[in-house]
């Protein structure tokens, strides 16, 4: 199989299992697709849940993405590392939805990790900058606030942010996939992170007392 | 009294501490971002609030995957390489809705052929009365074998003059 894809594509292939796979799959080998599908599903799920808010949504979307490898099979050509060119494909279609979604009335559904759905509007979904935490806040709480402050990141943060922390890409990588210049992903993620910190400074010591000279 | 900072030197410095908290930087970049820490209370304070916050996402549980996703995946990309996959996989009641669904078709259709014929129906008749000479002595001109034989026909000397009054 190797031969017939080209020396560059070759190396590749070599270095990326994933590669390797996706080759079987564009060879039409039986069971090859649907282990890709297990490899990566999870992994496309967690990027696409923060992105569009819900887990039907980023299941439909990765179900999507999936498709469209499927469908371009043929065409493929290894150039980069296979999870690239996957997540280049999550991106566009994330960001696809986000704009569509745009068109239609401002209000979101934010579903929170307990399972609830509430419906806010835009201008609700950070916490109140007036509030005092509760000091017990519970994890599940926790998390809902962290969810609503990363909603608040405007869409290209946000991915910068989900591929770096979960996916673990570097700067070259993400620039790669959002088709930015790595510079350009380094102030994403740069604002991404004084926002951030900016709506959760009021949590962030909730573990242990802050440091000398720290704000609260 | 400190001077106050200016933006651009702000952003560069949480760039900074964006790329070391990421490993982008150099190995002596790193070394003098970590002196220049060590040295300054102030900002090793607001690198640790970006740390902090950072560490936060992690508090973000990570969504499971539904147990039917593989197997409607599977079924959609069947779908795609096989269209007939997915009629064969209906249900009765489906079935019911797709013959509906085909009757209908074939109903529209064919009232749009019934109109389509009568459309061509009106254009023939409309056709026929127009050239209604030319179909009269259709039998008279089918002997005529080409133009030349017709323009000889004209010549004054095969046929002379008709005698006026008839």
């Amino acid at each position: 199989m190797l031969t017939a894809i080209g020396q560059s594509s070759a190396q590749y292939a070599l270095r990326d299992p994933d590669i390797r796979l996706m080759l079987r799959v564009r060879a039409d080998e039986a069971g090859a697709f649907e282990q890709l599908v297990l490899l990566f599903q999870q992994r496309l799920v967690v990027i696409m849940k923060p992105m569009v808010g819900s887990r039907e949504e980023a299941e439909d979307l990765a179900q999507e993405a999936f498709l469209r490898v499927y469908k371009s099979r043929k065409n493929y050509h290894p150039k980069a590392k296979f999870s690239t060119w996957l997540f280049t494909i999550a991106n566009n279609l994330a960001l696809n939805s986000i704009r569509s979604k745009k068109r239609r009335p401002q209000v979101s559904f934010l579903t929170s990790e307990s399972g609830q759905q509430q419906q806010v509007g835009v201008d609700q979904r950070l916490p109140e900058k007036q509030s005092q935490p509760e000091i017990q806040l519970h994890n599940v709480e926790l998390a809902d606030v962290i969810a609503r402050a990363l909603d608040g990141l405007n869409e290209r943060q946000r991915m910068a942010v989900v591929l770096n922390k979960y996916e673990d890409m570097n700067y070259a990588d993400i620039a790669v996939v959002m088709g930015l210049t790595p510079k350009a992903v380094k102030s994403l993620l740069s604002r991404a992170r004084v926002n951030l910190r900016e709506v959760l400074k009021k949590y962030i010591y909730m573990d242990g007392a802050a440091p000398e000279n720290c704000e609260p | 009294m400190n001077e106050p900072e200016h933006p651009d030197d702000s952003l560069e410095k949480e760039e900074l501490y964006s790329s070391y908290l990421d490993g982008e930087l150099t190995e002596e970049e790193a070394r003098e971002f970590e002196a220049k820490l060590a040295s300054s209370p102030e900002e090793r304070a607001n690198f640790q609030a970006m740390k902090k916050t950072w560490e936060m996402l992690d508090y973000l549980p990570k969504p499971d995957v539904t147990m039917a996703f593989t197997a409607k995946t599977m079924e959609k990309m069947k779908a795609l390489s096989n269209p007939t996959v997915a009629i064969k996989e209906y249900s009765y009641g489906d079935r019911g809705l797709l013959i509906a669904a085909a009757l209908l078709v074939l109903f529209a259709g064919g009232f749009g052929v019934g109109s389509l014929s009568f459309k061509d129906t009106i254009s023939v008749d409309t056709e026929l009365v127009n050239n209604l000479r030319l179909y009269e002595n259709k039998n008279l001109y089918e002997q005529i074998e080409n133009i030349e034989f017709l323009k000889k026909l004209d010549a004054p000397d095969l046929f002379g003059q008709e005698p006026s009054g008839l």
